[in-house]
């Protein structure tokens, strides 16, 4: 099944996920504000359909976030359902990554989240009606080395959108916190070395890619599930949850693999 | 047991389970580096005992953290233990805070940690010893309504410092993240919401979550669950629908 609202909003919407997220919403026919501060990715995400309008914003900007929102109520609707996909996945030993560059990985994955949230939200419970996805990550429920930052920045994204959908039973909205495992996009190509072998782990095939990731979603929400899991990501986050010893000493085992090739 | 090292830094000094910790120290023989943007509260911590240094510095400032810490390591000697305490706690329905307050939280309770991590432990690192204490909370595991500023950070903490701990494991440096239930202290009466959840547990003394703090360095625990928050670790990982069962019952919503 797919979406079947008027006006969609798309965060992310100039790449990787949020960009297929954007294309297939209007080729169901649904109006598309697409968000991203990638002026260039937006144009190419617009390419595809007259139905979408692009809006370069910012997601750490708090005011501009809420105008924008108003701007695309004011100009496509209410809005019926809200992607929040935009992120960053800065990778490096903790020890060696810039305190800024931590901030700002919380900012734009965690804050970039609640600025979106805040002033759409409302309105879909005065309609009584909404789809409100929130995207964490595997690495929501998982931690991994050379991943501090985008791990924190995910658990907290991953707590809060718990919280938020608790909050709100019986609100006729579905929320839904998606959490998928490594997926082929841009997102990807921020991993450094190291954290790719980790990738490498899995077979291939265990990479998703975003349609896969997007079908889970329509799935999910039509069966009225919280948590999306696609492909491998419940496996490894439930062997985590249960067995987080044995987790990281095969970590570990891979360090001390990598380790010496590169001797 | 106790602490043998000769110099504790401290954030969050100037209340609560901070202040209590520089107190206990100190009448270890320590001398203590106590952090904390209240003045006034550090003062009243520094009362207690002669070998109590204060610095009145924001933890969310990285600069600031990491100046006082050179300045500390110069003037009282290297760091043995670091006790990141630094933290607020305002409660609320998650629609009805301002992003502004999750944005301040996040930057005490989570960037006030990883500033005091990262000013601290490659010292440490370098002399191959030290302890890095670090507080997270049992809502840093337990999602809870009412909280989802605080459980963001919270959470937060716990992954940054899980994945920080197994970057840097078997160098001669030890970590310990500790997840309380509901203590005691002046934190407690900013969750002014009134999230019934937060008295589930036994709410502790800070000297209880203290003695298990130590109790957990010298058995080389990780996760540091105080009182009943043990328990509720295990629950959490079994039975986490329950909880919100429950939950919703308590709350009423």
């Amino acid at each position: 099944m797919a979406f079947t609202g008027k006006v969609a909003l798309v965060t992310g919407g100039g790449s990787g996920m949020g960009q297929r997220a954007v294309e297939r919403l209007a080729a169901q026919g649904a109006k598309v504000a697409a968000l991203d501060i990638n002026e260039a990715g937006l144009a190419a995400t617009a390419a595809s359909s007259d139905d979408i309008h692009t809006y370069t914003v910012d997601v750490t900007d708090t005011l501009a976030v809420a105008d924008v929102v108003a701007k695309v109520e004011a100009d496509l609707g209410p809005i019926d359902r809200v992607m929040a996909a935009a992120g960053i996945m800065p990778t490096d030993r903790i020890l060696d990554m810039d305190t800024a560059l931590i901030r700002k990985t919380m900012d734009v994955n965690f804050a970039g989240v609640v600025n979106v949230v805040k002033p759409t939200l409302p309105g879909m419970v005065e309609r009584h009606r909404g789809d409100m996805v929130i995207f964490s990550s595997l690495q929501g429920h998982q931690p991994l080395s050379n991943q501090a930052a985008y791990c924190a920045s995910k658990f907290a994204v991953k707590a809060f959108a718990e919280i938020l959908a608790g909050e709100h039973p019986n609100s006729g909205i579905r929320f839904a916190c998606v959490c998928p495992p490594a997926v082929n996009t841009p997102l990807v190509d921020q991993l450094n070395a190291e954290a790719q072998s980790f990738l490498d782990l899995l077979p291939a095939r265990t990479r998703l890619s975003p349609d896969r990731v997007l079908d889970a979603i329509e799935r999910g929400l039509d069966k009225g599930k919280f948590w999306i899991m696609p492909g491998i990501a419940r496996p490894a986050a439930t062997y985590y949850r249960f067995f987080p010893g044995m987790f990281w000493k095969g970590i570990h085992k891979l360090e001390e693999k990598n380790r010496q090739a590169a001797a | 047991m106790g602490f043998k090292g000769r110099v504790a830094l401290v954030t969050g000094a100037g209340s609560g389970m901070g202040q209590r910790a520089c107190e206990r120290l100190a009448a270890q023989g320590a001398t203590i580096a106590a952090l904390d943007v209240n003045a006034e509260g550090l003062e009243r911590t520094a009362a207690s005992s002669d070998s109590i240094h204060t610095f009145t510095c924001d933890v969310t400032d990285w600069d600031a953290v990491s100046n006082v810490v050179d300045k500390v390591e110069a003037d009282l000697g290297p760091i043995d233990r670091m006790m990141a305490a630094a933290a607020i706690m305002p409660s609320g329905l998650a629609m009805d805070m301002d992003v502004a307050d999750y944005k301040r939280v996040m930057d005490i309770d989570y960037l006030g940690v990883v500033h005091a991590v990262k000013a601290t432990l490659p010292r440490m690192l370098d002399r191959r010893s030290g302890q890095q204490v670090v507080f997270s909370s049992l809502m840093g595991f337990l999602p809870t309504m009412h909280l989802a500023a605080y459980c963001a950070a919270k959470f937060a903490v716990r992954a940054f410092f899980e994945v920080t701990y197994h970057e840097n494991r078997g160098r001669g440096v030890q970590f310990a993240l500790v997840a309380p239930p509901a203590v005691q202290t002046p934190l407690l009466d900013q969750a002014t919401s009134n999230p019934k959840t937060l008295g589930e547990a036994k709410i502790l003394a800070p000297d209880e979550v203290l003695d298990a703090i130590e109790a957990g360095l010298d058995k080389d625990k990780f996760v540091i669950g105080p009182g009943q928050a043990k328990g509720a670790l295990i629950a959490q990982r079994l039975i986490p629908d329950l909880i919100w069962k429950n939950m919703h019952k308590i709350e009423g919503i």
